[in-house]
């Protein structure tokens, strides 16, 4: 009971969040300089065209009742169409969605991987040599920059080995009647390597170094002692109970990074011709395409919220002393 | 008590003297400076300082020419004393201050050289008369001659082409003497595609391998029938009503036909059109082409023609509206004729107008129209578009790949089977999936560096040719100092447009001196006056104008300025 009134309260400040957010994303993109329709003038949108554009558009309206058009229709979950496709932005952005959703899932899945045992080897055998070759191969990872990576894989498996497909999400010419047959097949597997390689490389690092210096907290507890002393493995004490102590504040960061991923990597994104959402986003703010960016942006605030709520609530289940009120 | 009052007044005394001697020094120092600056006045006063120019460029990973050649223009302007400020903005800030709100000094942007621009009515009417000269018009540079604006019009509706020529080449000579804007460079256009899949490539004027004919002529050599195309960037929207950028244009005019198309050399001949004639200045008479087909089986006829160009203009779609400016009605003469009257004579009809518009299907628009309404056609999406191009729509999945596949019952059918378009989102990749065999035919004007990459793959052809489009420097007329011919004149000659070929596109391009391009032969004015390299020419001429220069060599506005707007108030 207690807890459902916490959740709710939770998700009651979320949406006042997301409101704020909204009202901040609506004026920031008009507020930069530029429009959504001079930057055709010289492909030959002549004077009259842009002005007919503009009233399509909805942006010959004073910015204050384009405001409170804007929250209305959201509130009946129209976001608007997009200015460049025409189409609704949410549709647009549903294409891309589940694109880079695949993507970072796998990523994220193998960073966690990587960064908890990752973290928790170190910390375990911490000042030996693995200890330090581990902590400054993580750094130098960390550092190289994703398009670098992305690139340099590329030129390795790609160009010289030929074992891996340039980029893109299957071979050219495929065409596949579902969304099952695009994501479930040999073809789309081999070219899902190098793009979720590279990114969870790169999103290991965080994880994997809080979990380290996590860890070094816990071993040095007083119940590691104890358990050591009642006889217990040292496989047993890692896993079952240093590890479980440590995870916390990992998954934190880690929720938060993963409300981040749902927007996509624009690196990654270019370098492997992944067809998703951060590559549109970008393309979304420098064509001044409002409605696209707004929702982009209000659905990685959204995920990224949720992701928060979901730790906090998370933490009560992994660690019992934490009471919710 | 009395020494205390007297103290007081001794100090207030004192005071006073302190406070009447420290106002007279004062008033003398003013006075002073009254004097100097009476001196200055007729010297080197901040009144009569040239002001400062702002060169907006563009960041360098944006566009590498914008920002080297705009560093090198700002350097060379600088040695005549101006002082230069390069500012960098993104193309979006660029493009609604400068091109839109024509708040700049100065700014440079590439111009395409579509095969529309053939026929030069958009450089020579369009950039620059005076019409076009307010916010969100084409006459960036707020060019305003009267007698220039009398030539532009003559050149718009005179329907002979010798005496539109005649115009042409005298504009020409006008602007290159007044310098509003001064084109600077035309790219050579290079692309590459791989010669040992295909043959029969064709590297038009304007547009390279993205041209029409391109890709109805190019064929293959081996059993895979599906050129692969890769570009930067994806397609928007395919709609023929509300489509606004160049990539869209370039695949709608393989699907939908267009009664005329501009061939090659840039002359208008019929395509969906039997035979065209003109009536009268007024009256074009177009008779449909037999036997055409829409991709859905249907005929296309007379009743369709009609319907696109009245639907069109019903509905106010800004791409068509701007070509249909001068278009009065519509006329069915009988089931395969039909007639376009305008208000007024306007020669560019033909290849701006009729040659732009393609053939919707009326009954499936009609359809549309009923249930969307006017602005809800505008917004639609057209998947599967269906016109009766020598191609048909096939598939697209947004950012991944879209494609084509040949309409064989087409009057001009392709040889290729299908094009398969691929989008990478950077340069870097598409010049990779060439090198790598991903792609047979580049979408991509290669930078030098890029053909220095490329240059071992030995199955790849390189075309190139000359561009019409044209790097193009926008002054401000309607502020000082660009108000006066004498200044844009000099500035102009000091730019080192050779240096700039040299260093920055590494000798692949040439210099740009007319507003109409060498390569479009038939409109181009080789006799116009050749502003450009001359730096000292340059400080000769805003000598003569009486400009001068301070001791550290900045420059000032003459003694009794008046501003001279163009090069016949000389």
């Amino acid at each position: 009971m207690r807890s459902m009134k916490y959740i709710l309260k939770r998700i009651l400040q979320m949406i006042l969040t997301l409101f704020i957010l909204v009202t901040i994303l609506f004026f920031l993109f008009r507020v930069v300089p530029g429009d959504p329709v001079s930057m055709y003038i010289d492909s030959g949108l002549d004077k009259e065209s842009q002005e007919l554009l503009l009233k399509q558009y909805g942006l010959d309206k004073p910015l204050l009742e384009q405001y409170i058009i804007y929250i209305k229709s959201m509130l009946r979950g129209d976001f608007g169409n997009s200015f460049q496709y025409g189409k609704p932005a949410i549709t647009v952005i549903g294409e891309r969605f589940w694109n880079t959703l695949v993507l970072m899932i796998t990523s994220l899945a193998i960073s966690l991987c990587i960064g908890v045992f990752g973290g928790a080897l170190l910390a375990w055998k911490r000042g030996t040599k693995i200890d330090t070759v581990g902590t400054i191969l993580v750094l130098a990872v960390r550092c190289a920059p994703v398009f670098w990576t992305g690139m340099l894989f590329l030129s390795i498996f790609a160009f010289k080995l030929k074992l891996l497909p340039l980029g893109g999400m299957n071979t050219p010419g495929t065409n596949f009647v579902s969304l099952y047959d695009k994501f479930f097949s040999a073809d789309f597997l081999k070219h899902l390597i190098l793009p979720a390689l590279t990114a969870s490389l790169y999103s290991a690092a965080t994880p994997l170094l809080v979990m380290r210096s996590s860890m070094l907290e816990v071993v040095k507890e007083d119940f590691i002692e104890l358990v050591r002393a009642k006889g217990v493995k040292e496989k047993k004490i890692l896993y079952k109970h240093a590890m479980r102590n440590a995870l916390l504040p990992v998954i934190t960061v880690f929720a938060v990074q993963a409300g981040f991923a749902i927007g996509g990597s624009v690196l990654i994104e270019t370098v492997f011709r992944w067809p998703g959402m951060g590559r549109e986003i970008v393309l979304a703010v420098s064509a001044r395409d409002y409605p696209l960016a707004q929702t982009a942006f209000f659905l990685i605030g959204t995920m990224t919220a949720l992701f928060n709520l979901i730790a906090d609530v998370l933490y009560a289940y992994l660690d019992p002393r934490v009471v919710i009120n | 008590m009395v020494t205390r009052f007297k103290k007081c007044f001794s100090f207030l005394l004192i005071f006073l003297l302190i406070f009447n001697l420290a106002a007279c020094s004062s008033t003398k120092n003013t006075v002073k400076e009254e004097n100097q600056k009476e001196v200055k006045e007729e010297a080197f006063t901040e009144k009569t300082k040239v002001p400062e120019i702002n060169l907006w460029i563009t960041s360098q990973t944006y566009d590498p020419v914008r920002y080297e050649a705009g560093l090198m223009i700002a350097n060379s302007w600088k040695k005549l004393g101006f002082k230069v400020n390069t500012t960098a903005l993104e193309w979006a800030t660029m493009s609604s201050e400068g091109m839109k709100a024509h708040k700049h000094d100065a700014f440079m942007i590439q111009w395409g050289g579509k095969a529309e621009r053939i026929d030069p009515f958009h450089w020579l009417y369009s950039l620059h008369h005076s019409s076009e000269a307010v916010e969100g018009g084409y006459n960036i540079a707020g060019y305003e001659n009267p007698e220039y604006d009398k030539l532009a019009e003559e050149f718009a509706s005179n329907m002979d082409w010798e005496v539109r020529k005649q115009k042409a080449y005298k504009m020409q000579e006008i602007l290159a003497q007044d310098v509003p804007q001064p084109p600077l460079v035309h790219r050579k256009l290079t692309m590459a595609y791989n010669k040992e899949n295909f043959e029969n490539a064709i590297m038009a004027m304007g547009e390279g391998l993205y041209s029409f004919w391109n890709w109805v002529n190019i064929t293959p050599k081996v059993d895979r029938k599906i050129i692969r195309f890769g570009t930067v960037s994806d397609l928007k929207l395919l709609n023929p009503l509300t489509t606004k950028t160049g990539q869209d244009i370039y695949m709608l005019r393989l699907i939908y036909d267009p009664l005329i198309r501009i061939d090659r050399d840039g002359k208008p001949i019929p395509w969906a059109a039997q035979s065209y004639r003109t009536v009268d200045d007024k009256i074009i008479e177009v008779v449909l082409r037999d036997g055409m087909k829409f991709h859905d089986g249907k005929a296309v006829t007379v009743d369709d023609v009609k319907f696109t160009f009245d639907f069109a203009r019903e509905v106010k779609s800004p791409y068509y509206l701007s070509k249909l400016k001068k278009l009065d009605k519509v006329e069915k003469v009988d089931d395969k004729t039909i007639r376009f009257v305008l208000k007024e004579p306007f020669a560019p009809f033909i290849s701006n107008g009729l040659a732009l518009v393609g053939i919707l299907p009326k009954h499936i628009w009609e359809k549309e129209y009923k249930e969307r309404g006017a602005e809800g056609i505008l917004s639609w999406e057209n998947l599967p578009a269906i016109g009766s191009g020598p191609y048909k729509y096939e598939y697209w999945r947004p950012n991944e790949e879209f494609k084509l596949s040949s309409f064989d019952e087409h009057f001009n059918a392709p040889k290729v089977k299908g094009i398969l378009r691929i989008p990478y989102a950077q340069t870097y990749g598409v010049v990779q999936g060439l090198k790598s065999g991903e792609i047979d035919v580049a979408g991509l004007n290669l930078l030098p560096l890029q053909i220095e990459e490329l240059k071992d793959s030995s199955f790849l052809a390189f075309d190139e040719i000359d561009d019409q489009g044209y790097y193009m420097l926008h002054y401000n007329m309607r502020k000082a100092p660009f108000n006066d011919v004498n200044v844009r004149r000099a500035l102009t000659y000091a730019i080192p447009k050779d240096q700039i070929i040299e260093l920055v596109f590494g000798g692949r391009a040439v210099p740009a001196y007319s507003t109409v391009a060498a390569v479009n032969k038939f409109w181009h004015n080789e006799n116009v006056e050749k502003l450009g390299n001359d730096i000292e020419k340059a400080r000769e001429i805003l000598k003569e104008a009486g400009f001068r220069w301070d001791k550290e060599g900045k420059i000032y506005f003459p003694k009794d300025y008046k501003v001279k707007g163009y090069y016949s108030d000389n």
